[in-house]
Order: C-alpha cells, then sequence, then structure tokens
C-alpha cells in the first residue's frame, strides 16, 4: 500500500462511525496461478457510506467484490461483512449482504414476481411477506407493467432493475454492484442513482465499481483507487486531490494521475 | 492460382476443419483425444473381432447372395435411424455454429457456405461410421479379404445420404415453419424417424396385422426374395448393400448417386440455407410489448430498503425444496429444453410396450434372455443418458450461480437440490418399468437386482460426474455441440456411461465376456470423472480460479 494510503483517514458520513465497519478487508489477496490480480489489501467502509472503488481494466476491483461476496476464495487474508467473516461463516456473511455483477442474475423463463420470490426464499423470507415486498419493489422500479412477461423479453436496463430489486428483497445491509449503471440509459441509470442514494440514507452501506467517475464524483463519500491488485489511494475527492499532483481538477484528472504514477 | 484460395471451398472447408480442432481440443488435449479415440477403436475391435471372425467363411469372397440380402435388409431397417441422425447433426449445423451469420453475411456465394457446411455435416456423420466399420477394415487387411474394405465407400455412402436428406429435411421446415418452430420440430422428427421402425412393426399388430408372425416364418416371405422376384438378388435394391463388399459396378453407381444427391441437394437449397439463417437471426432477441396497465397500483412514495439487521432464519431444507420446485417449473417452460431431454423418452415407448402389453414378452429370446429383459436393459441406457442431460441442465444450465452461490446456504445442500432434480423425475419414470421387469421378466434374482442396481447406479453416477465437473454454460448452449461448456472427454465418458451398465447387464445375464467390458467401462468411467475433477472446486462453492 502507498504512503498516501495509509496516512489518509478513513472518513464518514458525518455520523459518528458504528463499531462494527460494513466491510473490512483484511490482507486480502487473490492469485491465479502465478498471477497476483489482488495483493494484500487492507480496506474499511462504515456502515452508511456509499463507497466506490476506481480501477483501470483488469485491476482486480471485480476480484475482489467476487471475494467480498463468497464467489471467489481468497488465496490469503479475509473479508468480513458487519463483522461476519467471509471465509469463516459464509452463511451469516452473507445473510446481510448482496451481490450485483454487471450482468444481472436472472432467470428468463421466470416471471419478474416470480423470480423476486424465489430470491428472498432463499433468503428465507416467507412467501407471503416475499409477494408484498416483491410488488413493492416493482412498483418502485417501474416493472409493474410488467410483471406478467417472463424475463428473457426484457431490455437491458429493465433487467438491471429486476437485478437490483433481486438484491433489495432481503433488505441487506450491505450491497455490493459490480459496473451497476453498465449499458442503462440515462432515465433507467437515474432510477438506480436515485435508488441508491436512497438506500443509503436509509442506514445502509453501498460499495460499487464504475469506469463512470461522474458517478463516483457525485454519489460516492468515499473513493478507493486500485490499480494492479494494490489499493493505491483512499479518501474523499479532496482529500484524494490532495494526493494528486492534479489539485482542484476533476475525479478523471485525479485518477489518472494516481493510476500513471504507480 | 492457389487451390486454397480466400474464399474457395477448399479453403473454407480447411478453415472449418481447422476450428473444429480448435473447439475439440480446447478444454481436452489432443493428446487424450488421439488415445481415447484409439481406446474406442480398440474396444470396439475386441467386441465385434469374434462376431467377424466366426463368420469368415460366410464373408469370404464370392459372398452369398443371401448375405447380401441380409446386409441389405440391414441397411433398410437402419435407414430411419440413418435419417434421424441426419436430421439431428443437420439442426446443429444450421442452428448451433455461430459462424453462419458472419459466412452468410459475407461476400462468399451462398452455394460455396452451403456445400461447405454439407460436407461437414458428412464428414461428422462418417467419422463414427467408420469407426464402427472399422473392424470390417481390420479383418479384410488380415485374412486376405479385401473386398471387406467395401465398407469404407459404404459409410460414405451412407453419410452422404444422411447428411442430404437430413439437411433437406430441416431446411424444407424452415421454410414452412420458420426457423424457431422449424429446429424444435425437425427435433421431434428426428426422434420419430429413430422410432419409426418401430412403430411400424408394432403399431401394424395394433391394427390386426401380425408382422411378429410373418417374420418367424421366413418360408412365408422367401418367394419375394427368390431369383427373378421383385426382391431377388440381381434387384437394385441390393445395391447398396453390394458396396460392402466392394462389387465394382453397384460400387460406382451408388457412389455416383449419392454424390449426385449431394450436388442436386446443394443446387436446391442452397438459397433456402441463406434465408432459414436470416430468418433465424430475425426472430432473435425480439422483445414482447408491454401489456395494458390495467389496474395498475400507484408507485409508492417512500420504499423500506433496510436499515436493520434482519433476523430470517434461513431453512436449508425449505431452501432445497425452493430450488427443486424452481428448477422444473424453469424445464417445463422451456420448449427446447423438453424437445432435447424428453424427447429421448419417446424411445421408451416401445420398452414400455413390450413391458407391460407383449404377450411374449416372457419367452427367452436371445442367451435365455426374454425380451422383456432387453427392454428392460435397454431402458437403463435410456434412463441414464435422460439423467444426464437433466443434470446438464441443472448444474451446468444453472443460470444465476453467482445469486445462488452469494445466498446464505450451504453449497452441500445447492447440490444435493440440483441432484434431485435432475434424478427425481428419472427414478419416478424408472419405477414401473423395473416394477414390470420384477412382474414379467424371466431374469434370474441376481440379474433383476443387477439391472434395478444398475440403474439406479448409472443415473447416480452420471448426475455426480456433472457435478464434479461442473461448466456452468448458457442454457441456450446448453445442448449445442460445440459450446455446452464440457470439452469431448467428458461427453464421451457421459455417453458411455450407461452403454456400460447395459453391456454389463447383457453380458452378466449371457455370462460372456460382454459383461466384464461393461463392467470394466461402468467403473472406470467414474473413476476418470472423479480423478479429473480433482482440480475443480466443488459445484456451487467459491471458485478457486
Amino acid at each position: 500500500m502507498t504512503e498516501a494510503v495509509a496516512n489518509a483517514e478513513p472518513t464518514t458520513t458525518g455520523r459518528p462511525a458504528p463499531a462494527t465497519a460494513a466491510l473490512e478487508l483484511n490482507g486480502l489477496s487473490k492469485r491465479f496461478g502465478n498471477k497476483r490480480a489482488v495483493s494484500d489489501l487492507n480496506l474499511r467502509v462504515e456502515q452508511g457510506e456509499l463507497y466506490a472503488l476506481l480501477g483501470p481494466n483488469g485491476a482486480g476491483k471485480t476480484t475482489t467484490l467476487r471475494m467480498v461476496a463468497g464467489l471467489l476464495t481468497p488465496s490469503s487474508g479475509d473479508a468480513f461483512i458487519l463483522g461476519k467473516s467471509i471465509t469463516e461463516t459464509p452463511g451469516q456473511a452473507k445473510a446481510n449482504l448482496a451481490f450485483l455483477p454487471d450482468d444481472p442474475l436472472l432467470y428468463g423463463k421466470l416471471r419478474p414476481l416470480e423470480y423476486l420470490e424465489f430470491v428472498a426464499g432463499l433468503w428465507g423470507i416467507p412467501r407471503e411477506e416475499a409477494r408484498e415486498r416483491g410488488s413493492e419493489l416493482l412498483r418502485w422500479l417501474d416493472l409493474w407493467d410488467h410483471r406478467h412477461e417472463i424475463t428473457e423479453a426484457f431490455s437491458r436496463g429493465m433487467k438491471q432493475k429486476l437485478g437490483l430489486a433481486g438484491g433489495l428483497i432481503h433488505q441487506p445491509r450491505v450491497m455490493i454492484l459490480d459496473e451497476p449503471l453498465t449499458g442503462l440509459d440515462a432515465g433507467a441509470a437515474r432510477d438506480v442513482k436515485d435508488l441508491l442514494v436512497e438506500y443509503v440514507q436509509q442506514g445502509n452501506t453501498v460499495i460499487l465499481t464504475t469506469h463512470i467517475m461522474e458517478i463516483a464524483e457525485r454519489m460516492a463519500q468515499r473513493i478507493g483507487i486500485i490499480s494492479r491488485g494494490e489499493l493505491i489511494a483512499q479518501g474523499t475527492l479532496n482529500e484524494l486531490r490532495a494526493q494528486s499532483r492534479e489539485q482542484g481538477d476533476s475525479l478523471e484528472a485525479v485518477f489518472l494521475d494516481l493510476v500513471e504514477r504507480e | 492460382m492457389s487451390l486454397l484460395r480466400a474464399g474457395s471451398l477448399p479453403w473454407l472447408l480447411v478453415h472449418e476443419a481447422r476450428v473444429t480442432w480448435r473447439e475439440m481440443t480446447s478444454r481436452t488435449s489432443p493428446a487424450a483425444l488421439i488415445g481415447l479415440g484409439l481406446f474406442i477403436l480398440g474396444f470396439l475391435h475386441i467386441v465385434f473381432w469374434e462376431l467377424i471372425t466366426s463368420f469368415s467363411d460366410a464373408l469370404a469372397a464370392p459372398v452369398a447372395p443371401q448375405l447380401i440380402t441380409f446386409v441389405g435388409l440391414l441397411l433398410i431397417v437402419a435407414t430411419p435411424l440413418l435419417l434421424a441422425y441426419g436430421i439431428n447433426t443437420s439442426v446443429t449445423a444450421v442452428f448451433e455454429r455461430g459462424d453462419l451469420d458472419l459466412l452468410v453475411s459475407s461476400p462468399l456465394p451462398s452455394r460455396t457456405v452451403f456445400a461447405a457446411r454439407l460436407i461437414n455435416v458428412i464428414i461428422t456423420m462418417f467419422v463414427p461410421f467408420m469407426a464402427f466399420l472399422s473392424p470390417f477394415v481390420t479383418v479384410g487387411l488380415l485374412s486376405g479379404m479385401p473386398h471387406l474394405l467395401g465398407v469404407i465407400p459404404l459409410a460414405f455412402v451412407l453419410a452422404t445420404t444422411g447428411a442430404s436428406l437430413g439437411l433437406l429435411i430441416t431446411l424444407a421446415l424452415v421454410r414452412l415453419l420458420g426457423a424457431r418452430r422449424a429446429r424444435t420440430v425437425s427435433q421431434v422428427l428426428g426422434v420419430l424417424a429413430g422410432a419409426a421402425l418401430y412403430f411400424i412393426f408394432y403399431g401394424s399388430q395394433v391394427f390386426g396385422f401380425d408382422t411378429q408372425a410373418l417374420v418367424q416364418n421366413p418360408q412365408a416371405i422367401a418367394a419375394y426374395f427368390a431369383p427373378g422376384a421383385l426382391l431377388g438378388p440381381e434387384s437394385l435394391i441390393w445395391y447398396p448393400a453390394r458396396v460392402a463388399f466392394f462389387e465394382p459396378l453397384p460400387t460406382l453407381l451408388v457412389l455416383l448417386a449419392t454424390v449426385a444427391l449431394a450436388v442436386l441437394t446443394t443446387f436446391l437449397v442452397h438459397r433456402s440455407f441463406a434465408l432459414g439463417l436470416e430468418a433465424q437471426g430475425s426472430g432473435r432477441g425480439r422483445r414482447r410489448t408491454a401489456g395494458p396497465a390495467t389496474g395498475q397500483p400507484a408507485k409508492p412514495a417512500t420504499l423500506s430498503l433496510g436499515g436493520e439487521t434482519r433476523s430470517f432464519a434461513v431453512n436449508e431444507g425449505s431452501a432445497a425444496r425452493l430450488l427443486i420446485l424452481n428448477e422444473w417449473r424453469l424445464l417445463l417452460r422451456d420448449p427446447y429444453l423438453i424437445s432435447q431431454t424428453f424427447l429421448q423418452l419417446l424411445y421408451l415407448i416401445p420398452v414400455a410396450f413390450i413391458l407391460f402389453f407383449d404377450r411374449d414378452a416372457g419367452e427367452p429370446l436371445l442367451g435365455g434372455l426374454a425380451i422383456a429383459d432387453l427392454a428392460a436393459i435397454g431402458g437403463i441406457m435410456l434412463l441414464g443418458v435422460l439423467a444426464g442431460s437433466l443434470a446438464r441442465i441443472t448444474i451446468s444450465g444453472e443460470e444465476a450461480s453467482d445469486l445462488l452461490v452469494s445466498a446464505p446456504i450451504s453449497a452441500r445442500s445447492l447440490r444435493r437440490a440440483k441432484l434431485l432434480a435432475a434424478l427425481i423425475p428419472v427414478w419416478v419414470l424408472a419405477l414401473p418399468i423395473l416394477l414390470a421387469l420384477v412382474l414379467f421378466g424371466t431374469a434370474g434374482f441376481w440379474l433383476t437386482l443387477f439391472i434395478v442396481a444398475a440403474t439406479v447406479g448409472s443415473t447416480l453416477l452420471i448426475a455426480l460426474m456433472r457435478l464434479w465437473n461442473p461448466v456452468i454454460v448458457s442454457r441456450q448452449d446448453l445442448f449445442k455441440q460445440n459450446r455446452n461448456g464440457s470439452n469431448t472427454f467428458q461427453n464421451i465418458l457421459e455417453a458411455f456411461l450407461p452403454v456400460g451398465f447395459s453391456l454389463a447387464a447383457v453380458g452378466i445375464a449371457m455370462g460372456n465376456f460382454l459383461g466384464w467390458a461393461g463392467m470394466a467401462l461402468a467403473v472406470a468411467i467414474p473413476v476418470i470423472a472423479f480423478v479429473r475433477s480433482r482440480d475443480n472446486a466443488g459445484a456451487f462453492e467459491p471458485l478457486d480460479r
């Protein structure tokens, strides 16, 4: 880790930070054969934060998130979700987590409400409650008119919104989203952004990756920059500017400067 | 001008050969593939050698007219199967190769593209035919009977005829029904053609025509085959059979007729081929329009998005039930997957018919085995294949594996649910067949016990093999030969496991070496699959790579 990162003070949303972090990474590493994808990653995201993880292609962002979600086994280190280890107690860690990859995890032959009931069932939510909450989510995300269609007929944006509804159906405390706005049109992107902001305002935590600097700049309370598997900088936008030679510039300029310096 | 000029037919064929080879060797090393091929050839030689050499006197030149008639009848009997194989291979060639959109949209003449694909189908069919007939070539070479090399042109004739007719039928369906429906209907036709012989044979009995008595009394039909009669030895109808014994004139004529059929097919349908692909492309990704917004409730003003720790207890048993029911629901909603799996059950109809309705099913027929026993043994194979297909759907066809792995359910529960989703339908189908075997079969206690154990064992093992080597792939690609995520080696292992169990049952019943060969296959295949899986993470567990 760089000195800048080591010295960076975690900045919270203004509330006193709860004792238990929403997400804590302790020396998380991943190797694929001889290739080092993620190296000794240490990170703490507080509850009620929206944290954006940025990095060039192949930097290790998705690998990191997939380890946190329990989809990849870390080579070393651990990830804790609300204090529960993903390697030691995966069931407890996952109970309050939702993971949404860039390609939504849907069943093409299910109708939206059937899909949401199924996802809710995986998290142990009773069917009646799942149906009620699923209907509420479909209305909220403007998918109610399409409730009788099977999801394979959905557009990319509709699939992304339904995936998001699947993530929210069990009311997780922590959401991890990999490129949540990829391929969405302006209207759908705005809906998703609004929902994420509201979700965080209700005390929950969002960790997302994105290539769209504007999203991170406007939405995230803190930003982490990962390059070649290492966290090279993190903090608020102002703190990142302070670490960069490009002071006063946009996040894009700061990001490019920090990554190029590495 | 170079023979391999870009855009020429030979150039396209070389390209197809290279792509096919790369696909075959993408997950299996060339050495393993060649080793497997040699193993299969060796196995076929062991199985057929004794049979062929025991008939060496009859096979010596000059071949008796009765043998030619017998081979000719065999070819007629095999024609529906050939057609079924041709249709199924054509469906793969027309619908399942992702490169056809590119080829058809290129300036290459559609005739060249079609001819290349037809030759590809011919080669795809020729290779297995030649493998099965290779023991005749070996015996011919080693025993000074070069006329047995006639099986080589015969394999070519069968492959070319099957491919041409298969493509003709498939493309005619595309024209009549459209690409999407044609795909399913041609698959159904393929299965029906395969089962046609049975339906003709037993179906005619239903209508009062005693075909079985006719076959059992050859004298009644001998007159049709006498010299000078319609089906006499000199009849043109036996010319394909004469190819098998390399008789020069029939071989030349039949080869010319076969090539003419292929050329004619190319000229007749190359345009439909391109049009069929366009229809296939235009049907893709079409979105349904939204239904009327009747009774649409107002968008809620607020949405509870959490904020407090949830305390739902995840019950692994109810989650497993949910998964099983979800699998069945998804399967029942997908006509393509149903056509790919449950169509195989059409072949179970003859088995069930024999077991439940054939009065003579209990009479000893072959090596002391009753037809009921043989039908039950055939049932083992079919149910094994069905279990393999269902396991492929439930395990490899999981559309949201990341969702399942990220859910708070143990991988063990997920695996158990997936296995049960694949096996419960198979075992429900197996139950009446095994019950009929116990009631009507003449097999002794031990053979009956073995058949029951083999049915359970082969279906369970084939599903476990899929679990040991899980490759997640899109449901639409599951049954596409080159995109189903499995490697060639795994597909061959899965195909041969039910064969091994069935051979073991036959061999044990008849007390010959086939039983040991079958047992060896039935034991070796799961062991090989398990050893190959050592580097894999378990299905629905976090990945290591």
